[in-house]
């Protein structure tokens, strides 16, 4: 880290570019590691700690004893840590919250519930009505259709009834072709220019009109 | 430094870029709280160790969760007290924990460094660290040892 502040440092001064704000060098601590040891310091021998069997033997009881308790010590936090988890108490707290926490759900869940099936009903109740009077006017009105029919039946019964008084039938028929025979209707006729009828096979014999008109007629021919 | 070395001028804007990225980490690294929020990787060891965070002359601690491999300056992943070594008016060290998280680490199997399991011992969560002990009987020989010179030299006198 040290090293390569420095080394930044450098390339800063070099090239001025980016001038570095808050930033300290920062020298060296240490000597490095591939520098010799220093020329004073050669034939120094360092003076080794003179720790008597005593103590010696009291630090290590200490230590192990130290080393023991912390361990049992490091196992019973991760147990509470476990327990605070998956305790069987924590877990059954964990669910009696869940179960108040459900039932609060379903009470609202009921109240909101209750609310909407009142208003339902009353929705409902008045679109029955809405509903059987649509209905009753529905009937109402084809009755009174039928009835028109009816009528138009009727009329047309009636008449044909007022019809049936001048019709053919077993009894009369030879009466009706007595009467044909005598009263012979001759639908043919010609019409001229001028659209005087001309009935029968004779053109001289003009039936409705003028010898004028006749005259023309002929000459046409 | 190796510095002449780079005589290519690729190389050297290449290195110049990675410094402005370093520069940049470390920036941003000063914008996040001290007290927390570094890296923390599942798996990865961690200590519970004191960061010094005083100034020349007036050393300050803070009680961290760190990475085990980071050095003495890394973000930590959470702080979780501080020391002041230095003695106030009333002749006291002041010490604080947040011991429930302590705990919680300590549960996560993070390593207690010397000097913070020394403080823990003394502030009557742990069993006290033999070193403490040490110390205190070294102190009760060197202060006794002492008194006897000055006695001896006063007899002398």
């Amino acid at each position: 880290m040290q090293n390569l502040c420095k080394f930044e440092l450098q390339y800063c001064k070099l090239l001025c570019k980016t001038k570095p704000i808050n930033q300290q060098p920062v020298r060296y601590t240490r000597k490095p590691r591939w520098l010799p040891k220093a020329p004073t310091k050669i034939f120094r021998v360092p003076v080794r700690p003179q720790i008597s069997t005593d103590e010696r033997n009291e630090l290590f009881l200490l230590f192990t004893n130290y080393r023991t308790t912390m361990k049992s010590i490091q196992k019973q936090l991760e147990y509470e840590l476990e327990t605070s988890f998956t305790g069987q108490e924590v877990l059954q707290e964990i669910a009696n919250k869940e179960e108040q926490l459900w039932a609060k759900c379903m009470d609202i869940n009921d109240n909101w519930n209750a609310e909407v099936a009142l208003e339902r009903e009353q929705r409902l109740a008045h679109e029955r009505e809405a509903r059987r009077e649509e209905i009753l006017a529905q009937l109402i009105e084809k009755e009174e259709e039928k009835k028109k029919k009816l009528e138009a039946i009727e009329e047309i019964v009636r008449l044909e009834k007022e019809k049936s008084k001048s019709y053919i039938t077993i009894d009369n028929i030879d009466e009706a072709i007595e009467k044909a025979l005598d009263n012979v209707v001759d639908h043919k006729y010609a019409i001229d220019l001028a659209g005087n009828i001309i009935k029968g096979n004779s053109p001289h014999e003009p039936t409705t009109e003028t010898s004028t008109n006749q005259m023309r007629v002929q000459t046409i021919n | 430094m190796f510095l002449y070395k780079f005589n290519n001028l690729k190389i050297l804007n290449i290195i110049l870029l990675k410094s402005n990225i370093m520069r940049a980490f470390r920036l941003l690294k000063k914008l996040t709280p001290s007290s927390g929020g570094g890296d923390d990787f599942e798996k990865a060891k961690k200590s519970i160790r004191l960061a010094r965070h005083g100034c020349a002359n007036r050393p300050f601690y803070h009680i961290v969760v760190v990475l085990q491999r980071r050095d003495c300056k890394a973000h930590p992943i959470e702080q979780l007290g501080t020391y002041d070594p230095m003695e106030n008016h009333y002749g006291e060290k002041l010490v604080s924990f947040n011991l429930e998280r302590i705990k919680y680490w300590m549960a996560k199997k993070a390593r207690l460094s010397n000097p913070v399991a020394e403080l823990l011992g003394l502030s009557g969560f742990l069993p006290i660290h033999p070193h403490t002990y040490m110390t205190a009987w070294r102190n009760r020989q060197r202060s006794k040892t002492e008194s006897e010179q000055s006695e001896t030299a006063t007899a002398t006198n």
